[in-house]
């Protein structure tokens, strides 16, 4: 039985533009397998962002299969989804996207709740550990507002672990970062990898990095051009 | 620069469409102040001369002079008199009604000449009145032709019908004057020709009545002018009076001013000064500035919250807009434009909305005018007898300052914005701390002073009625101490709320959901943002509460007031006819009229006599004497006629009339007997009527409040200071006092079925030939009080200001959560894609509503009541008249309450449905692509 988290097959993906029709995937495959560090790279309008949704169950193929961790995405309902989603996976997006109303410590603890652990001293420890791998157990109390664009990526990075979701999806995680710091984040990531088992899937065009990956998946114009 | 200005108004068109109707609002509320006014005071002015000619009898506008030639040579004062009326219509500026000129020789006497046995020597005055043929019929013989005198030398006069009757002459009679002679030293002859009497359309020409003209022999006043004036004046003494009437309900309010002043230059320095006697219209509108003063100065203060409501309302508006321009100002300003082109950018395109927003507003605020006018309660209208409204020179200098402050408000917070660059926008980004009011405990502070006023006006409860009476008008300090209450509560509100929020999320805090987590944190940390919006929501709430408090309280007060004071639906008191003794004597027996007749009227449901005697008196303990209010009434008829809410007696007053009831020479007396005059129940009293009859009797029992009776008067001394005065009352069985002093006028008092029409009532009376002494008619002593302009504009300026604080609220509750959903739709975006639900985010929209919209508007309730509680009792003294009679009392009425709950709701809830219909509209991916950009 193979132990793959992401299982795409065929994946096309066809948008309805003015005037016609643009196809933004076009049979793409792709398998993962548990405790990979993934990256998804190409050029922009290669198509990875548009697979990224489809893989994070928020948007849907025209044709082709996915699974994630076993579980087929088609015919799921919305509400499945979301609570795949809060449970199995974790997000870090490219720009800011922690609640401006809640500090470090608080927006890690958040997807927590989100994915329906209780509150316990076991679970506030898992926020430091948390913050503590990326870097930022003194910084727990601060607010985003007050926190540098690396050091809140960081924080959305420890708040897609802490819940433990089998897949993290990246998207251009390092787009707004210097390079010292993107490297920082990619290994991040690679740990992540090797002490809890996580797979990441990451999207960049910086090809500094791809070095650290242990899959590559390439795209252009929509096709895989790799693998 | 006009192409990016509209650029810019297109692309922020929701905003600008809220500035706008902020500025029109703002407009046609100021505006609506002087319109309403200058068409209030007109409609004033009219019932204040009205109600001159119904308790006078008189025409108002008229002005009267008179003089004496006293033999001068050469009749300079008659010419000069001659031609006062023209000249004082035109100098007055008012439409001549009718001049009443009349000249006559002094008293002489003449003989017959035909010697008649019985004829006396007749003692008569030779006069002319101007125009009589025009406003006189001859009801016998003929009119005096046109030359005026006969042929033989005889001059043609006419008589009244006293003057036929006292003087005794006859049609066609000659006579010559023993004494009196003509400027040639010749005989001077007079044949009566024929009697006059009023015509039915002569109005109020007759300032002497015809009925009074018995001494007069009306002669051609052509024949007059030239026998008797001009060369041949220095012979004569010519008494010469003149009237000038005039039209008052052409004077406007607008005129008064000029009147006052014309008038005060002919009395006091015009050659005419020593020959007019001061008019009458003087006092009318002397009284009618006492009312207008009083008015205008509570209705400015109404209106202050309003309009400082409106104008915080642009600049929150204006305020938002360029927190959502903020980027694209720091943008210009580092590609090197000055922080004044981005203050004039903004200050066209306000210049420019505020332009659209008065030519819009005037309109609106001459309706707002008509609404003001036709306020019946409080959201409550009438539209039966609307106000002409028009523009006057004041309503566009109103309505420039409005535009002078939305312009302003508009303008203002661009100066603060157009300094900020990038650098300090990124800056600033940080978390707000606390405001500068809570930092410097301006809540703390506007309680402390309102409260103090308070105390202060509470104390002085007394003084300030007195003062009202006075003719002053609202003290300002009370009106703005509630005004600064609610402000400072709801600010208390607002620095309590975030712990409140924190308190619930403390005691819940391992049960709330993720949905409620971040609302609960969201309001915590980020609440103060809210603050302008809440207050606004809470200032809506307790002011409206408080409004309409305020305006029922004093409209039903006044209304109870009239209905107590008016005793039963009609009051008829006819004219009883003494009867002399064969020496002219008045016996103090009458000619009783018909009773029965009243049987025939049939809009009467029920009617019954009454006896009412103002002038009775009783003697105190120490040979003073006190007036006292005697009534005589028949108890079973009386009480199914007349009505006393249950409150303001100890029992119910059908209870005091069954005590009365049962005991045959009973006496029920007003408190004051017991508490002031030391009566008690079972005592023996005798009281003196106005014939000097005594009638003796038994107390039965002390009442408060009685129809018709009110227990203390207040009013104003010469000297302009006020005075209350007890009054006393005592009723009696109707055949008792009847059998005990003798008939007395008794009054009719009925109550009339539902939907009867005064004119029935009026025509009835007039086919019965009925002579009236009193009549009192409740339906129009209330239309009277409900057309109050001080009642009616303060439910007026009551009622909108309420319902202009509603719309606001809306559009700025509205705006404020579309704004805030906007900038958070990032964030809304990731929550969904991290595998929020819609529900949850519902759930955090609901959570946060609740605690800044439900909680603004609890505290909104409960500020209100309090406030009411508070200030209705002070506030109503300022609308206290001298005919309050019955104790005040604070008046809620539920329906009032619910009109405003339902009104909230409404705006919740289409504001929540909005906020859904964007939430809908919002694709999840396509808010995080928002993001990526």
């Amino acid at each position: 039985m193979s132990n793959l988290v992401i299982d795409a097959e065929k994946i096309t993906r066809v948008f309805p533009v003015p005037g016609g029709e643009f196809t933004a995937l076009k049979g793409v495959d792709a398998k993962v397998e548990a405790g990979t560090f993934c990256i998804l790279r190409g050029r922009s309008g290669s198509g990875k962002t548009t697979l990224m949704n489809i893989i994070g169950t928020l948007d849907d193929p025209t044709s082709g299969t996915v699974s994630i961790g076993g579980k087929p995405i088609k015919g799921m309902s919305t509400y499945d989804r979301e609570e795949l989603r809060r449970k199995e996976l974790g997000f870090v997006f490219q720009s800011v996207s922690l609640i401006p109303s809640l500090n470090a410590f608080q927006n890690v603890e958040f997807s927590m709740r989100m994915a329906g652990i209780k509150p316990s001293k076991e679970r506030d420890k898992r926020v430091e550990d948390c913050l503590r791998m990326v870097g930022l157990a003194n910084r727990m109390n601060h607010m985003p507002a007050e926190m540098s664009g690396g050091e809140q990526q960081r924080v959305a990075i420890a708040r897609s672990i802490a819940h433990s979701p089998k897949l993290i999806l990246a998207d251009e995680p390092t787009a707004e970062l210097d390079s010292q710091m993107a490297a920082k984040v990619t290994e991040i990531f690679k740990e992540m990898t090797r002490k809890e088992g996580i797979t990441v899937l990451m999207t960049t065009h910086d090809v500094g990095l791809m070095g650290a990956a242990d899959e590559i998946i390439e795209l252009e114009n929509g096709e895989r051009i790799n693998g | 620069m006009l192409g990016i200005m509209l650029e810019k108004l297109w692309h922020k068109k929701w905003m600008n469409v809220c500035l706008l109707l902020g500025c029109i609002l703002l407009t046609a509320t100021v505006v609506s102040f002087p319109i309403y006014r200058t068409a209030a005071y007109n409609r004033m002015l009219t019932d204040e001369f009205e109600s001159f000619i119904v308790s006078e009898g008189k025409w108002p506008a008229l002005v009267t002079g008179n003089t004496s030639s006293m033999k001068e040579a050469g009749g300079k004062t008659l010419s000069r008199m001659e031609a006062f009326p023209d000249g004082f219509y035109e100098y007055m500026g008012v439409d001549k009604v009718d001049t009443f000129f009349i000249m006559n020789l002094a008293s002489a006497t003449m003989s017959s000449d035909t010697k008649r046995g019985e004829a006396q020597q007749l003692s008569v005055k030779l006069a002319s009145v101007d125009d009589i043929l025009e406003h006189a019929n001859i009801i016998y013989g003929e009119p005096f032709s046109e030359t005026g005198i006969t042929d033989d030398g005889y001059i043609e006069v006419i008589v009244s019908q006293s003057a036929l009757i006292s003087k005794g002459v006859l049609i066609g009679e000659k006579f010559t004057f023993d004494d009196l002679r003509q400027a040639d030293r010749s005989q001077l002859k007079v044949v009566v020709v024929g009697v006059f009497d009023a015509s039915e359309d002569s109005g109020y020409f007759w300032q002497i009545k015809p009925e009074k003209m018995d001494e007069y022999l009306l002669c051609n006043p052509a024949v007059f002018r030239e026998k008797f004036t001009g060369d041949n004046a220095g012979k004569f003494n010519i008494k010469l009076t003149f009237t000038c009437l005039f039209d008052y309900s052409k004077i406007k309010a607008s005129d008064v001013k000029t009147l006052v002043k014309n008038t005060e230059y002919y009395l006091n320095e015009s050659p005419y000064r020593k020959v007019l006697d001061k008019p009458q219209y003087m006092k009318v509108i002397d009284e009618y500035n006492i009312k207008v003063s009083r008015i205008s100065a509570t209705l400015i203060i109404l209106q202050v919250p309003v309009l400082a409501m409106l104008a915080a309302f642009l600049l929150m508006i204006s305020g938002q807009m360029y927190e959502m321009e903020k980027n694209e100002i720091s943008v210009i300003k580092s590609r090197g434009s000055s922080s004044f082109q981005i203050i004039r950018l903004y200050f066209y395109q306000g210049l420019l909305i505020t332009l659209v927003g008065t030519v819009v507003g005037l309109p609106i605020g001459a309706f707002f005018a008509k609404i003001l006018g036709s306020t019946r309660n409080f959201l409550e209208f009438n539209f039966s007898r609307a106000l002409n409204v028009a523009y006057t020179k004041e309503t566009f200098i109103y309505a420039l300052s409005a535009m002078g402050v939305c312009l302003l408000s508009i303008t203002i917070p661009s100066i603060k914005h157009s300094r900020v660059t990038i650098v300090n926008l990124k800056q600033s980004k940080a978390l707000k701390r606390k405001s500068l009011w809570e930092k410097l405990f301006v809540d703390i502070l506007l309680l402390g002073v309102s409260l103090y006023g308070y105390y202060s006006f509470n104390k002085n409860m007394k003084d300030l009625s007195n003062a009202v009476m006075a003719g002053e008008s609202l003290d300002p300090l009370l009106y703005f101490s509630s005004s600064l209450f609610i402000v400072g509560a709801g600010l208390f509100f607002l620095r309590m709320q975030p712990y409140i929020v924190k308190l619930i999320y403390t005691i819940g805090k391992n049960k709330w959901g993720p949905a409620s987590h971040v609302s609960f944190m969201e309001n915590i940390k980020n609440g103060r943002k809210q603050q302008l919006i809440m207050l606004f929501l809470i200032m809506t709430v307790s002011l409206g509460m408080y409004h309409a408090a305020v305006a029922r309280t004093i409209l039903s007060n006044a209304i109870e007031n009239t209905e107590y004071l008016s005793g039963s639906d009609v009051i008829l008191k006819e004219n009883w006819t003494e009867i002399v003794d064969r020496h002219g004597i008045y016996t103090g027996e009458y000619i009783v009229p018909d009773y029965s007749k009243y049987n025939t009227l049939d809009i009467a449901e029920k009617f019954t006599r009454v006896v009412s005697d103002e002038e009775a008196t009783v003697n105190g303990s120490s040979n003073d004497k006190y007036t006292v209010h005697l009534m005589g009434i028949h108890t079973k008829e009386f009480g199914s006629i007349t009505w006393v809410d249950a409150d303001y007696n100890h029992k119910h007053y059908y209870e005091y009339l069954n005590e009365l009831a049962k005991v045959e020479d009973g006496i029920l007396l007003s408190s004051n007997f017991n508490t002031k005059l030391g009566y008690n129940v079972g005592d023996s009293i005798t009281i003196t009527n106005s014939k000097k009859k005594a009638v003796s009797g038994k107390v039965v029992g002390f009442i408060d409040y009685f129809p018709c009776y009110a227990p203390v008067e207040n009013g104003l001394n010469p000297d302009g200071t006020a005075f209350s005065k007890e009054n006393y009352l005592a009723v009696a069985h109707f055949d008792y006092l009847n059998k005990k002093c003798g008939t007395f006028p008794y009054e009719v008092w009925m109550k009339l079925k539902p939907g009867a029409s005064q004119n029935e009532l009026i025509k009835w009376i007039d086919s019965n030939k009925i002579s009236l002494k009193k009549y009192v008619n409740a339906g129009d002593r209330m239309n009277v009080t409900l057309e109050d302009p001080l009642l009616q504009g303060t439910n007026g300026v009551l009622t909108m200001g309420f319902v202009v604080t509603i719309i606001l609220c809306a559009v700025g509750y509205l705006i404020y959560w579309v704004m805030s959903i906007r900038e958070r739709e990032l964030i809304f975006g990731v929550l969904r894609a991290t595998g929020f639900h819609k529900g949850e985010i519902f759930h955090l929209l609901i959570n946060e509503q609740v605690f800044s919209g439900v909680f603004s508007i609890l505290a909104g309730i409960g500020i209100g009541k309090l406030t009411s509680k508070m200030f209705v009792p002070i506030l109503q003294q300022a609308y206290a008249s001298k005919d309050q009679a019955l104790p005040m009392k604070l008046i809620t009425v539920a329906s009032d309450m619910y009109r405003l709950y339902g009104v909230i709701a409404l705006v919740m809830i289409v504001s929540m449905c909005v906020l859904v219909g964007i939430l809908f509209k919002m694709n999840v991916t396509k808010a995080l692509k928002l993001g990526e950009e």
